[in-house]
């Protein structure tokens, strides 16, 4: 098995991605940072919530484009698609892993921007934004207040590695089934879900009742599934292991285009 | 050793590319792939390196199966028409990656290659015209130093020096340490020379599977003056006739019989890879 060069390639196919979106992630801060000598006594904040949500987004669309390019190029070197997968699943796992443990050290690096900027930078993960946090209503006022410690920088990274995971293998199942489809599967699949959406919109404002229990009954499902951390990342690696699963069904038998 | 298909079928929607084929590519010979347009050479080649899965039959690398199998995969390398490296790698980091994939592959020949041809190795596969695509693709094939070495159209928009230069090299490298090469090409005439086994597909089938001499031994050319030539070739079966000014060459399929009172005058040759291939395909 080739899985050894197979994972370098896929590391390296990602690495700049990864290398130019932090960069820039840094570089925003630091513009904004430029800016706080001169606010005076203004209440100009920077704040960082949740660069996660942000990774999230940015790792979807690596999956997205990660499959083609690589998937030839592989197959140009002899590598079989059941090498190809095993080494798509380990590159998705370190990569991951690796934004992970960058999405905390970005989080802890602008909490450390605090000292010489007091009251003035702020910086939570996403993690403790949605499990230590606590919202409180008294006398009229909302207050919302975050518990920082040192056991949730380990908890964050397990969420952000986890959230990461489950969204990757759904980029990437995504990126498969469109590489299986061919030219008209293509037209009808990606204009016919967004005509889907709208005709079903339509259709569910008719029934107002029905749409109500649905919202209730999916909020309480989010709030079942993700309702703690050690849930969370239970659905996050189920999740990731259904899109993965599929994503292999369909490559198992994808042919060179 | 060798590479052996068994039966192998595959179709395209209506069109049905493969029906059957069964082949052996023995290890240490220069095998011509030939057939028409749309006969299923590449068809062939695209399943035998597991680009494409064959609706039914199977195909074995040195024994193994192949398909989806590294261990049989590594053995071969197919350089098709189609470049499937990224757009944007550049010449000297494809290499990088091949040595990472085959680590036979010299990368020092690779680039003394390069050089040869005047291929620059900073230079992004977007960047490079069809020639220079098909000169990177030969480099890899005369560099990856693996048994099998399949070319789809190798010299496919080279110029006349580079073709010459590919074929130097590639006797140079079967010379120095003997591999299978199975040439698919249309420029029968220049590769006629170099092949030693002939594999005929038509229409997704093959037709004929021998060496070049057997296949060559059943017929001859005739050249001479109009009259004699035309004297000589009545009644035989004859695929073709070159004129030029009062000379002919005619291309006669059987044995030649130089002892006919018609024969005087006539000088015998060996057949013409290419007339006779146009003859067995000709449908």
């Amino acid at each position: 098995m080739k899985i050894k060069p197979s994972l370098r390639y896929q590391l390296y196919d990602q690495r700049t991605a990864v290398l130019v979106y932090y960069g820039v992630m840094v570089a925003m801060i630091l513009l904004n940072l430029l800016f706080l000598p001169f606010a005076g006594d203004s209440d100009l904040r920077v704040t960082s919530g949740g660069i996660t949500a942000v990774t999230a987004v940015f790792v979807f669309v690596v999956a997205l484009c990660s499959f083609k390019e690589s998937f030839l190029l592989e197959l140009q070197h002899g590598v079989s698609r059941r090498c190809q997968f095993l080494s798509h699943l380990a590159a998705m796992g370190v990569s991951c892993a690796v934004m992970a443990v960058a999405d905390e050290i970005y989080t802890l690096f602008i909490a450390l921007l605090s000292f010489p900027f007091p009251n003035s930078v702020f910086s939570y993960s996403l993690y403790e934004m949605l499990y230590a946090s606590d919202l409180t209503e008294a006398g009229g006022s909302v207050s919302y207040t975050i518990h920082t410690s040192g056991s949730t920088v380990l908890f964050s990274v397990v969420f952000s590695f986890f959230v990461l995971l489950a969204i990757s293998a759904f980029g990437y199942l995504i990126t498969t089934f469109n590489y299986r489809l061919h030219k008209w599967g293509k037209i009808i699949f990606w204009a016919g879900w967004p005509v889907m959406l709208i005709a079903l919109g339509t259709l569910l404002d008719h029934y107002p009742a029905q749409v109500a229990s649905m919202k209730a009954w999916l909020l309480q499902a989010c709030s079942t599934l993700l309702g703690s951390l050690p849930l969370c990342c239970l659905t996050c690696l189920a999740l990731a292991a259904v899109f993965s699963g599929l994503s292999w069904l369909l490559m198992r038998r994808a042919q060179m285009k | 050793m060798a590479i052996q298909t068994d039966k192998i079928c595959k179709s395209f929607g209506n069109v049905q590319a493969l029906k059957g084929v069964s082949v052996s590519f023995e290890e240490n010979k220069i095998y011509g792939l030939l057939g028409r347009n749309g006969a299923g050479k590449s068809t062939l080649l695209n399943v035998l390196a597991n680009r494409m899965f064959a609706d039914s039959g199977s195909f074995t690398v040195d024994g193994e199966p192949g398909g989806e199998n590294d261990r049989a995969q590594s053995k071969l390398f197919l350089m098709s028409e189609q470049t499937l490296h990224p757009e944007g790698m550049r010449v000297g980091k494809a290499f990088q990656w091949t040595q990472a994939f085959y680590p036979s592959f010299d990368q020092g020949y690779a680039l003394r290659l390069a050089g040869e041809f005047q291929l620059d190795t900073h230079t992004k596969m977007s960047g490079l015209s069809t020639g220079y695509r098909s000169i990177f693709k030969l480099i890899l094939g005369l560099s990856v130093n693996v048994p099998y070495v399949l070319l789809d159209e190798p010299v496919l928009g080279l110029d006349a020096n580079h073709r010459e230069l590919f074929y130097r090299r590639l006797l140079e490298k079967y010379a120095e340490n003997p591999f299978t090469v199975v040439l698919s090409t249309h420029l029968i005439e220049e590769v006629a020379d170099l092949i030693e086994d002939v594999v005929i597909i038509k229409a997704g089938t093959v037709i004929r599977q021998e060496s070049r001499e057997s296949l060559l031994s059943q017929g001859y050319t005739v050249s001479g003056g109009a009259g004699a030539v035309e004297a000589y070739i009545q009644g035989r079966q004859v695929l073709g006739v070159d004129a030029l000014g009062g000379l002919r060459t005619a291309y006669v399929l059987g044995e030649a019989d130089k002892t006919a009172q018609s024969a005087k005058d006539l000088e015998f040759g060996a057949m013409d890879l290419q007339k006779l291939f146009i003859q067995l395909t000709n449908s």
